[in-house]
């Protein structure tokens, strides 16, 4: 069997990130996660994931940031990055897009959406 | 005796008496005859004899003269026979015809003759002529004077013979003549004392007869003659003398009647005559009275202006009336009559107007007749000759025309003579007239004031007022068409105003239109205000607004125009024109330079200039940067523009744009060259734009951006373009200041969205997401734990449902929705709402139904149309008392799929259904039944919906029930024609990106 795909979550708020990793998890996907933006970069350097979810609001690097970090460097740059966000004006969705992230989910997000995109950036990446 | 009688008589007398006398006469002249004949006769012989003894002496002559000859042989002895041959002859032929009635002596003449011829024949000339041969001797001579001598006896006896029996005869005949006379002279006497006779009797005959009785008739005619008409003549007279005597008798009879007839008739006559004198004496006074009267009349026809004819009035009336004092008050009708003239009596005295109560006269004025008084109970009085005199007798009359009393005229007279009634007559009939002559008058003066009151409108009206004839020429033209157009008055009188004042491209219509108007026509030119560019003296043509009419005065037709010069307001037009387009302009761009353009265009060429730049200020370079630049691509190549445009940027105080940034005011240019020779302003001067304007834009208190424009001629910026161009700056500065403001508005919501969307929603996550946890773990909780969580769990979806909420409309408020597009399907969605309500309907005890048609899916926010649904199902079953029905149904029409939700709930009252879908708005029901609800659920509903393009619209009746109805455009219609347009949402999310 193959390694289960290893997921990058950054939030900065401890609970929903303990959150999201257990849904993850749970659901059978590998975790690291990242409590700011400057860490996320450096899981991401220390071994790449599959696909990352990334909250907007960070401190140090805020998700859009890296995810146009992550564009811009060759070894991250077809990461998958579902960006998660309290902001969802236009503008905002914009911007997710605009970074390069291929996904949004809103807080406060259904777990069975989340997990669903999630499993459907992999099977883009895989397809 | 008869009539004839005398007649016969006289004239038998008279003949009678003729006769014999005639007869005596008649034998006296016979006897005179014979007597001259014989005298004749005598005489004759007398005549004969004579001649005889001529002829004798001139045969002596003869023989003389041969014998002379013969004798002397001398021619000159011969002369008397040459000069006697021929008369000698000639006497013998007249004897012979002196005596051709006496046979006797003719015959004797004629032998004489004969013997004369041939003494000369014979003898005379043979011997004259052999004499004269010959030369005779002497003895021949003798011999043939001796024939001479013998032959000339014989003729001389002959002669002789001749001459006694003439005288024989002449004896005879003169005795014959002398007897003859005595009976002539007898017969002469008898006959002159026969006549003398006759006629004595014929005269004491007729004398009798004729004479006396004429004579008496004479006497009798003399004495006719003297007057005696009585004279008669004896009548006793024969014939016609009687006759005439009765005649005359007659006759005198007959003139004495004559005369007594004559007499009666010519006293008749008399009476005639004095009666006609006295009819003559009549007429005379009346044709005088007329004649004063039409003298007033022509007097009063002089008069137009109202004091001098109320002079005129009052003195002629006061003439004809023989008053010595008169006061004649005129006046409008409306107004009490003023003091118009005065006679007698002083002015300063009398009141100024007429009031209806006022004495006699104002009596008069009242009751509009005459009112008359003697006896000076008025006790007027007047001045004459120093002292003061009493007027006994008075009149006052009205002066009325046509029914209106126009004044009264009072007059007054020393004399105490009452006015006769025919007096009064008169003067109330000259009042009349005077009364219309004063109606005409005072007419004059309101029409003078009035044409006054005309002249001072006109002169001072603020509109140009032209007046033409049908023609086109100028009739009137008042100071404010000389101001506007140049031309004075007298200048354009009479000219055409096509000429004048149109410009030439225009004439020809103006023509044409002029002609159709003046024959009655063209309509539409009438009576509206035009607006057209009119010419001005000097060339220039200047925008006004016209409004023709068209009047006939007598018979003529003249065309009136108010003319207004409006180039002024043309002049704001424009100007707020180029305010409004540089408003639209910065309506709808999100920032100025994108602006920029725009504006240029919008103000150079709405302001008729050439060239325009447009200069930013860089804070960040400290210098004028160009922005944009803008051209009249009719009247500047954009290739020589270049020259122009390659200078980039102006430091402070550089240039003209950094004089406008310096200085921060309006700056204009009369001579862009003037002082500056640059690149830049010298190719500016070669495309002909010498001068220039500068504009600075401020905002927030400081200059941001500088206007430039450059033009053949701007001319010096009068007030209305300084406040343009500073309206404009202000525009642009607010606009600047507006967009920023928005930008930091924006950003502070985005701001504040964030924050709520992050702080509030952050740790509800974490709420539900925990709580989803525990109670997905099947067997960790006993049955209270569970549904105590399930609780919580609930009122948390609820809270952030709430916080969704308000997000949501503050969204729609911000216009900054966004929404998922996804494929939907509706009845789906609807069947899911229905059962995830079915509990709660049923706890209510309200039935719950859906009637669903399969419909295609439409694109849209799956979550957000879900939340429609559930927020109408909600509501129905919130207002609808248990026993009620709740329906949804989905159907489709077309491109449209249909969507309701029909409640039998407590319905919506009329007057709150309009503000149903408003914010915050709960219904008065809802409030005092405590339903909860915070009043979004159909703001979202609605909002939702018009985001996806589709409409919402609510029915209700209170107590019986609700009905929403929602449309929604599909993506493919039912029916499987073509994708309605306008499918999908505003503003939705793009495509997630593969």
């Amino acid at each position: 069997m193959n390694d289960p795909p290893l997921v990058l979550v950054a939030e900065d708020d401890e609970d929903i990130l303990a959150l999201i990793e257990l849904r993850l998890v749970r659901a059978g996907y590998d975790v690291v996660t990242a409590a700011d933006g400057d860490a996320a970069m450096q899981e991401a350097s220390k071994r790449r994931p599959d696909v990352a979810v990334l909250d907007v609001m960070m401190p140090k690097l805020d998700g859009y940031e890296v995810t146009r970090r992550f564009r811009a460097a060759p070894r991250t740059w077809d990461i998958p990055v579902i960006l998660v966000t309290a902001r969802v004006q236009e503008a905002d969705v914009a911007r997710c897009y605009a970074a390069g992230a291929n996904d949004y989910v809103h807080k406060p997000f259904d777990p069975e959406d989340l997990l669903a995109r999630v499993q459907a950036a992999l099977d883009r990446t895989q397809a | 005796m008869s009539r004839r009688r005398l007649t016969p008589r006289i004239m038998v007398a008279g003949g009678v008496l003729a006769v014999l006398v005639s007869a005596s006469f008649g034998f006296a002249i016979t006897a005179i005859g014979d007597l001259r004949r014989s005298h004749r006769l005598a005489a004759h012989s007398e005549e004969a004899i004579l001649q005889a003894r001529r002829s004798e002496k001139l045969a002596v002559d003869l023989e003389t003269g041969v014998r002379g000859f013969l004798l002397t042989d001398q021619e000159r002895f011969l002369q008397p026979f040459v000069q006697g041959l021929a008369p000698a002859r000639a006497l013998a032929a007249q004897l012979e015809r002196l005596v051709r009635d006496n046979p006797r002596q003719r015959a004797t003449a004629a032998a004489l003759r004969r013997a004369l011829d041939s003494y000369i024949e014979d003898y005379a000339r043979p011997v004259v002529a052999e004499e004269r041969r010959t030369d005779l001797p002497p003895r021949r001579d003798l011999a043939v004077t001796a024939e001479s001598k013998r032959r000339l006896d014989g003729i001389r006896a002959g002669f002789d013979r001749f001459v006694a029996h003439e005288t024989m005869r002449a004896r005879a005949r003169q005795s014959e003549a002398d007897s003859q006379a005595d009976r002539a002279v007898i017969f002469g006497w008898i006959g002159l004392l026969g006549s003398i006779l006759l006629v004595m009797a014929y005269t004491a005959y007729l004398t009798n007869s004729v004479l006396f009785p004429l004579r008496r008739i004479a006497a009798g005619a003399r004495r006719l003659a003297r007057g005696e008409l009585g004279a008669r003549v004896p009548e006793q007279a024969p014939g016609e003398v009687g006759e005439l005597g009765r005649t005359f008798n007659a006759m005198a009879a007959s003139l004495q009647q004559n005369r007594d007839v004559l007499e009666t008739q010519n006293a008749e006559l008399e009476e005639k005559q004095h009666e006609l004198a006295r009819v003559l004496d009549q007429v005379a006074t009346e044709k005088t009275s007329v004649e004063r009267l039409q003298r007033f009349g022509e007097r009063l026809a002089q008069e137009t202006e109202l004091r001098p004819l109320a002079q005129t009035i009052l003195w002629g009336l006061c003439e004809l009336a023989g008053a010595q004092a008169g006061v004649l008050y005129a006046g409008e009708t409306g107004g009490p009559p003023a003091l118009a003239a005065t006679r007698g009596v002083p002015a300063e005295r009398l009141p100024a107007t007429l009031q209806v109560d006022d004495g006699l006269a104002g009596a008069a004025l009242a009751e509009r007749a005459r009112v008359v008084s003697s006896h000076g109970e008025t006790g007027m009085r007047m001045t004459a000759f120093g002292e003061q005199v009493r007027l006994h007798q008075e009149v006052h009359l009205p002066l009325s025309a046509s029914g209106r009393t126009v004044g009264v005229v009072s007059l007054a007279r020393v004399q105490d003579v009452p006015f006769d009634p025919a007096e009064l007559d008169m003067l109330e009939h000259l009042a009349g007239q005077s009364a219309l002559a004063v109606t005409g008058a005072l007419s004059l003066e309101a029409s003078r004031r009035a044409a006054r009151l005309n002249k001072a409108v006109l002169d001072t009206a603020s509109d140009a007022f032209v007046s033409v004839s049908e023609a086109g020429r100028v009739r009137e033209w008042n100071p404010r068409a000389e101001a506007i157009f140049g031309w004075t008055s007298e200048e354009v009188s009479g000219r055409d105003v096509t000429g004048l004042l149109i410009p030439p491209r225009h004439r020809e219509r103006w023509q044409t239109a002029f002609a159709g108007m003046a024959r009655g026509g063209e309509e539409g030119w009438l009576n509206r205000p035009r607006e057209m560019q009119a010419l001005r003296r000097d060339g220039r043509e200047v925008p006004v607004e016209l409004t023709i009419s068209s009047l006939e005065l007598g018979g003529v037709r003249v065309f009136n125009a108010f003319i207004r010069d409006i180039s002024a307001r043309k002049r704001g037009e424009r100007h707020f024109g180029i305010q409004h387009a540089v408003t639209e302009a910065l309506a709808e761009i999100p920032g100025l330079e994108e602006a920029i353009p725009r504006l240029l265009e919008v103000l150079g060429s709405g302001l008729d200039w050439r060239l325009g730049s447009f200069w930013l200020v860089g804070e960040a370079t400290g210098e004028l940067r160009l922005a944009g630049t803008w051209h009249d691509p009719t009247t500047v190549r954009a290739a020589a523009l270049e020259a122009v445009r390659r200078r980039k940027s102006f430091n402070k105080g550089e240039g003209l744009p950094g004089r406008v940034w310096a200085d921060e005011e309006v700056t204009w240019v009369k001579d862009v060259a003037d002082g500056d020779s640059s690149p830049r302003i010298r190719a500016a001067a070669e495309l002909d734009l010498t001068t220039a304007i500068g504009v600075p834009i401020r905002s927030g208190g400081r200059v941001i951006a500088v206007l430039e424009f450059y033009d053949r001629d701007i001319g010096q910026p009068d007030e209305s373009l300084i406040a343009l161009m500073g309206y404009i700056s202000q525009l642009i500065g607010q606009f600047v200041e507006r967009k920023e403001a928005e930008r930091q508005a924006e950003r502070l919501k985005d701001e504040f969205f964030a924050l709520v969307s992050h702080e509030l929603r952050t740790p509800l996550t974490s709420i539900i997401g925990y709580l989803e946890l525990v109670l997905e773990d099947e067997g960790g909780l006993d049955a209270d734990q569970r549904r105590f969580l399930s609780v919580v769990e609930r009122n948390s979806r609820r809270l952030l449902r709430l916080v969704g909420d308000l997000l949501f409309v503050a969204q729609v408020e911000a216009g900054s929705l966004a929404l998922e597009r996804g494929s939907v399907e509706l009845d789906a969605l609807a069947r899911e709402a229905v059962e995830a309500a079915r509990p709660r309907a049923e706890d209510n005890g309200v039935t719950l139904q859906h009637e669903l048609d399969p419909l295609p899916p439409l694109t849209g926010d799956r979550d957000r149309l879900a939340q429609v649904f559930d927020n109408l199902i909600s509501n129905a079953l919130k207002f609808t008392p248990a026993g009620g029905h709740v329906v949804v149904r989905v159907t489709s029409a077309g491109h449209v799929g249909v969507t309701e939700v029909r409640d039998t709930g407590m319905g919506i009252a009329a007057a709150e259904q309009e503000r149903l879908f408003d914010r915050f708005f709960r219904s008065t029901t809802a409030t005092e039944q405590a339903i909860p609800g915070v009043g979004l659920g159909l703001t979202i509903v609605k909002a939702v919906v018009e985001a996806h393009g589709g409409t919402i619209s609510v029915s209700s009746q209170e107590g019986a029930g609700t009905t929403f109805r929602i449309e929604l455009p599909l993506s493919a219609p039912a029916d499987g024609s073509a994708a309605a347009p306008g499918v999908g949402t505003p503003g939705a999310a793009p495509e997630v990106p593969r």
